[in-house]
């Protein structure tokens, strides 16, 4: 599955699913490396992400954390994947929203209004606009690499590399088992998910099943075979390079961060009731 | 003796990586394949989830199994998929409530810790993601309202999925992947 090129580049067959998904117009991989941010200052933008959106309840903090977050993934320029992933997300705000007002009819105590809404779905858009980038630029060995060069302990990082490593190959059997299932006649659509949902998830989930621990028994034996233990010294396919560029990205996280912070301390007590 | 027991083999470390993954993925899988978060692919997703968790528990027989599937789990989806960090809370108490059952009963070769693992872990972590709810939605009390039915119905998937998770060993022990 995995091709190398001369240059040593992965070839599109092994970059993240949502890439594959969002295929517009892809710059030359050479090109896209020399011009993005390092994985793991990627990596420390979406830890940020996963926990100052929560901290901040006021309307103003929120407002600072999605200007910054929308420019770092518009500075990507996949525009299609980025429409396309706004849509969905609006598509499922709506839902709730709808959700929302039919239980303001039926609990008159909990009055339904757009603005109360707003910063739990700024936080969510917050969230879509730090995934997109780690998403959408970077590929699995350099996610292998970071994971490395963290300094984990060996029993996080092998099962670590292995979740990351197994996923493209468990959606590849996913893909087979279906194709076996509609060659034998079928109907793996919406509808049958819901008229037959358990012999459905019987149907699909018990190859997939047997198939995880086959593969399971399968690493675990080139694993052992390769020599890998606990102290076991690992030679990266490439070394990761931190750039000022990724230094700057931290910061700019960082001090949109604060000023998000400082925004909820300032006005956090003015805002709407609803939404603090 | 507890050193011992905490030393794992590339080969649980592997099981336990595949098994994260394979949840990840299959769960995802059932919730787009179901229309989203409607109660039908919200049993069907925790039913999933619970079965991988007892397959993986009754094929990794070692205690600190569970937590280092939590924590794997939670590593990658706070780097990659910008994860709640409050959601670690709610998950490292369920592990660690989930290995506190089972110890007393680590060296038993039934499938029936396993199951008890499981079901003590979905209970907390589910009570726990209902804090985590309140907190994320404490702006608008009413769209708790609506979070609570709905993870009352994934707990049936879960309650479901310790009943297939029992008939998943049983089959995988009968094909010899799974060996006592």
């Amino acid at each position: 599955m995995k091709i190398v090129s001369e240059q040593g580049h992965e070839a599109s067959s092994c970059v993240l699913p949502g890439r594959k998904m969002f295929s517009g117009v892809n710059p030359r991989p050479d090109e896209e490396h020399s011009r993005s941010f390092d994985v793991r200052s990627r990596m420390f933008v979406t830890l940020f992400s996963s926990f100052f959106p929560i901290a901040v309840s006021s309307f103003e903090g929120q407002a600072v954390l999605f200007d910054a977050s929308f420019l770092y993934v518009l500075s990507l320029r996949r525009y299609r994947a980025v429409a396309i992933s706004y849509a969905a997300m609006l598509g499922m705000m709506t839902l709730a929203a709808l959700f929302t007002w039919g239980i303001s009819r039926l609990v008159p105590a909990m009055p339904f209004s757009f603005r109360s809404l707003t910063v739990p779905y700024l936080r969510g858009a917050v969230m879509l606009n730090v995934i997109l980038p780690l998403a959408l630029t970077c590929r699995i060995q350099e996610l292998l690499t970071a994971l490395k060069g963290l300094h984990l302990p060996f029993c996080i990082y092998i099962p670590g590399a292995v979740m990351i490593r197994f996923i493209p190959t468990f959606m590849h059997d996913i893909r087979q088992v279906s194709e076996t299932l509609r060659i034998r006649g079928y109907d793996l659509g919406f509808g049958e998910m819901f008229r037959h949902p358990l012999m459905m998830l019987r149907l699909l989930f018990t190859p997939l099943l047997f198939r995880s621990l086959r593969t399971s028994e399968e690493l675990a034996v080139a694993a052992e075979l390769k020599g890998l233990e606990a102290g076991g010294r690992f030679v990266p396919f490439r070394s990761p390079v931190w750039r000022g560029r990724d230094t700057m990205l931290v910061l700019l996280a960082l001090a949109a961060a604060l000023l998000a912070l400082y925004c909820q301390a300032r006005w956090g007590a003015s805002a709407v009731p609803a939404m603090r | 003796m507890i050193r011992d027991l905490f030393r794992w083999s590339a080969q649980d470390l592997v099981v336990i990586g595949v098994f994260a993954a394979a949840s990840k993925v299959a769960t995802l899988l059932v919730a787009l394949a179901g229309g989203g978060m409607n109660p039908i692919s919200l049993i069907g997703k925790n039913l999933v989830f619970t079965t991988l968790l007892v397959v993986m528990l009754c094929k990794v027989r070692r205690p600190g199994t569970i937590t280092l599937f939590t924590t794997i789990s939670i590593i990658v989806s706070m780097l990659l998929l910008g994860a709640s960090i409050t959601l670690i809370p709610a998950m490292m108490a369920g592990a660690l409530a989930a290995e506190a059952a089972m110890w007393p009963c680590r060296d038993s070769e039934g499938v029936w810790n396993c199951v008890l693992g499981a079901a003590v872990y979905d209970i907390v972590t589910k009570l726990g993601s209902l804090a985590v709810s309140w907190l994320l939605m404490r702006e608008n009390p009413a769209m708790m309202l609506m979070v609570v039915p709905f993870v009352a119905a994934g707990y049936l998937g879960s309650l479901g999925g310790l009943f297939s998770g029992v008939r998943a060993v049983r089959e995988l022990r009968h094909a010899g992947i799974i060996r006592q």
